[in-house]
């Protein structure tokens, strides 16, 4: 059977939750990506593995933020939290620059450290979770769900 | 009770095998029919309005023995049981309800149990019977149906079972599963749903035949309910594949124990006619509601997990993730979405200039795809095409971009606007779709002239998955007037003898190179290198992703003149092609490479600054034994650095303060070279790694005071971007 015993793995809590459900199921996939990285990947690990990686968060970033921005505009966030969204829409962009220098970087023969990539996830989710994140869910909470 | 009583008639007709033989013709009608009544196997009765029996023919008795009143809910030692199970006493007997009700009763199927016998069922008939208006008795017929019913129930057994194991099969399991969804949901106490399928039987079968693998499985079921709790059920739902269902699991370790439990009898050897027989088992499990999906997809997540516990080396058990699963879908969702793009038009061709920079000269056009994501904006190719790579749609979209592209050039010629327009296609399209034959589908749908204008983009590393084949379909598109280039260079093996084998027109370097080869010297060689090849093997060389002056008079200076990026141009919807082209002039800071006005110094410090620090690097490579680099030279007079000190740079800066430090660190970074040649970092790690430390100081003050010189005294400012290069800016 499966269990990763592994020290490290992110165990879901409830104080992840933005009380979206859409975005907090797909918050769910991000931790998986990220305790995935952290059992599988090693520095040794194959360009393969590493391909597939961060393959999976160009995919994540591209269907995940597409909820979230979708949800957005629908909720009339960019009009009333102006700031928020900006701020907010930044930091999509960034995530999706940062994957994509980081292929690029592999592709020129230069791999990511492990740690360096495990950091960055977990920054993300910290930084853009518990605090992006949790301020659009609480807005549209506050607003009443569709 | 009003008319005539029936009465017991003599028995004057018998039921022979011919049929109904009538013995004795009693000459009138009533009575004939009495005869032939009397005869049938059917149990007629009569009854009165107080429910007695008034008639019953011998039939009653064969069925119900000295107890003929059974029917009207007397009670008798015998037990008539209704169709719902009740017992048949009283007013609920069929008698009774036609005496209340008035109404006829048809079709009861009712069940007699009398001691010492199997069940009978009968199926009962009750019709009432009118004299004048009123309401007179009741008319009875009780058959016995047994041999029928337990047809049928043997049938709808065979629809529930699996008849070797009599386990429930895949029909009673979706019912049970129904209910303990239901349950589950009901109570939310989790409930667990496996697959086991046996490891090693086709072999029990194919060594000891059909028969003992029968009874293996038989045995495999006894043990399977051995050990499931009283609501669990165990269903066999293939050859040797069961479905588990545990209910009501307080706790996962509650039901891993059932599991591991099953293993541990399951791999204990099973002896069939003294044959011992050693199998395993493999379970895939999926707990309900966490995986909150419906009965079916249960059962595949179940099988899904069952495969990876085959696939981990079986005799295990492993549990299905639903997360897992949802990215999955996720993934393949996104991958959708670019093909619900690519249908409603959002996706599109910019184009990115080619310039000869040393004589001005547009070349061409890349085409690159661009994204116009509905909520997303506008999404760069290096954000989707990694999903759609090994996927079919890959396929779609580069058709899309040829077919897109073509449609520009003959626009293009339209107006007079003649360019040739590059456009990447992967490697997936390369190797399994029937790229030739779509290549001569195009060009039979186009102009030669439109043709020839199109150049086909295959970075190196696609090439190089199956050479011959590339190499026949350059040959064969070339034969079409297609012109092909290999992108990306220089991220492959980019060796001689493939550049041999792969004639295509024009090599583009890699932009990662372009991007670092002013700060690295073994970026700078790979750039060297490819352009050397380019000109030994004829091909044109493109240098990608140049973004700054110094990049370009670099370039220009290893020869290499043709450039594409954010520096020069970038890139732009087709309708801007036109305007761009009528405003286009080079810019003259270029002509800086090929003159020798007094503003090139500025490059030459630049090339001596590269120079030096590639020589540091290989004096580190060879000191530590690394291979690769070519062994740095020794005199601090004839190596790069030096030649250009000694000459040119003594002539331009001679006078400066700056110059003769500079001579100073020079001498002293030889000087640290030598003796870290010379040290062993086996004998004495210390010394050698002061030495390591000293030479990287000493270049890096070297390097300091050049920048200087460049920052001070030059008439013309060329932009220093250097130190912040958006390296990553790949391709746009």
């Amino acid at each position: 059977m499966t269990s990763l015993a592994h020290a490290d793995l992110i165990v879901w809590q409830e104080s992840f939750a933005t009380g979206v459900d859409e975005i907090d199921e797909q918050h769910q996939i991000l931790v998986h990506t990220l305790n995935e990285a952290n059992a599988r990947l090693t520095d040794e690990s194959s360009i393969e593995l590493l391909d597939a990686i961060t393959r999976d968060l160009l995919s994540y970033a591209l269907y995940h933020f597409e909820t979230e921005e979708r949800l957005m505009e629908e909720h009339d966030y960019p009009r009333e939290r102006g700031d928020d969204a900006e701020l907010h829409m930044q930091q999509h962009r960034a995530f999706s620059a940062k994957v994509v220098a980081v292929r690029e970087e592999i592709k020129a023969g230069r791999r990511i450290p492990r740690d360096e990539l495990l950091a960055f996830l977990n920054n993300w989710l910290i930084n853009h979770i518990l605090n992006t994140d949790k301020r659009l869910g609480a807005y549209i909470v506050a607003r009443g769900l569709p | 009770m009003h008319g005539p009583q029936p009465q017991l008639p003599k028995l004057t007709s018998r039921l022979t095998e011919e049929g109904i033989v009538i013995e004795q013709n009693d000459g009138d009608e009533l009575g004939r029919l009495r005869n032939i009544v009397s005869t049938i196997q059917v149990a007629v009765q009569l009854w009165d309005r107080n429910g007695r029996q008034e008639y019953g023919n011998a039939a009653v008795q064969r069925l119900y023995g000295d107890e003929p009143e059974l029917l009207s809910g007397r009670p008798c030692r015998q037990h008539l049981l209704m169709a719902d199970d009740s017992p048949c006493l009283g007013e609920s007997s069929p008698v009774w309800q036609v005496l209340r009700q008035g109404a006829v009763l048809t079709e009861q199927v009712m069940r007699l149990e009398t001691e010492g016998r199997p069940v009978r069922w009968l199926r009962v008939h009750a019709y009432p019977m009118h004299l004048n208006g009123n309401l007179s008795g009741v008319l009875t017929t009780s058959a016995d149906v047994t041999s029928l019913i337990e047809k049928v129930r043997q049938l709808e057994w065979l629809a529930h079972n699996d008849p070797l194991t009599s386990l429930p099969n895949r029909v009673l399991l979706a019912d049970r599963l129904q209910v303990a969804m239901a349950h589950s949901q009901r109570t939310g106490i989790p409930m667990a749903v496996c697959l086991l399928d046996l490891d090693g039987f086709k072999q029990v079968n194919d060594l000891h035949g059909h028969k003992v693998g029968d009874t293996l499985l038989q045995e495999v079921a006894q043990r399977l309910l051995a050990i499931v709790r009283g609501d669990d059920t165990v269903a066999r739902v293939g050859g040797d594949e069961f479905a588990l269902l545990l209910v009501e699991l307080k706790s996962p370790a509650e039901g891993e124990l059932v599991l591991r439990r099953i293993l541990q009898a399951m791999a204990q050897p099973f002896s069939v006619a003294g044959q011992p027989l050693p199998i395993s088992a493999s379970i895939g499990v999926t707990i309900y509601p966490d995986d909150g999906v419906d009965a079916d997809k249960l059962l595949r997540h179940a099988d899904l997990a069952m495969y990876e516990a085959k696939k981990a080396g079986k005799n295990r058990f492993h549990f299905f993730d639903p997360t897992r699963d949802r990215r999955i879908r996720a993934n393949r969702s996104a991958i959708e979405r670019i093909a619900k793009g690519l249908d409603a038009g959002d996706f599109h061709l910019l184009y990115q200039p080619q310039v000869n920079c040393r004589s001005g000269q547009i070349i061409g056009l890349e085409a690159l795809v661009r994204w116009h994501h509905p909520v997303l904006g506008k999404r760069l190719p290096g954000e989707f095409l990694p999903l759609i790579e090994q996927d079919d749609m890959i396929l779609r979209l580069g058709e899309w971009a040829l077919v897109e592209a073509l449609r520009q050039i003959e626009a293009w010629r339209a107006e007079g606007i003649e360019l040739q327009v590059g456009v990447n296609i992967s490697a997936r399209q390369l190797h399994q779709g029937d790229f030739l034959g779509f290549l001569q589908k195009l060009a039979s749908e186009h102009r030669p002239e439109a043709l020839a204008s199109l150049q086909i983009e295959i970075v190196e590393t696609a090439a190089l998955e199956d050479i011959n084949a590339v190499s026949d379909l350059i040959t064969r598109g070339r034969e079409l007037g297609v012109r092909f280039a290999l992108d990306d260079f220089g991220t492959g093996y980019s060796s001689l003898v493939h550049l041999k084998r792969l004639q295509v027109d024009e090599l583009k370097v890699d932009q990662t190179f372009i991007a670092d080869m002013l700060d690295d010297a073994m970026d700078l060689a790979i750039v060297e290198g490819i352009i050397g090849m380019a000109s030994a093997f004829h091909r044109q060389v493109v240098a990608e992703g140049v973004e700054t002056i110094d990049q370009i008079l670099m370039l220009l200076e290893l020869g290499c003149e043709v450039m594409q990026g954010y520096g020069l141009a970038r890139p732009m919807p087709a309708e801007a092609i036109g305007p761009w082209l009528a405003r286009y002039t080079p810019d003259p800071l270029w002509q800086l490479a090929s003159t020798p006005r007094p503003s090139r110094t500025d490059f030459q410090l630049l090339l001596a600054e590269a120079g030096h620090r590639f020589w540091v690097d290989r004096v580190l490579a060879q000191a530590r034994g690394l291979g690769g680099l070519e062994t740095p030279t020794g005199d601090y007079r004839t190596c790069q650095f030096g030649r250009w000190y000694y000459g040119q740079g003594m002539r331009l800066y001679g006078r400066s303060k700056d110059f003769s430090q500079l001579e100073q660190l020079h001498r002293r970074a030889h000087d640290l070279g030598e003796r870290l040649l010379a040290s062993d970092i086996d004998r004495d790690a210390a010394g050698f790694l002061d030495l390591e430390s000293r030479l990287l100081e000493t270049r890096n003050k070297l390097m300091d005071c050049l920048r200087g010189m460049r920052h001070g005294a030059d008439e013309i400012a060329i932009r220093d971007v250097r130190r912040t290069p958006p390296r990553y800016r790949r391709k746009p």
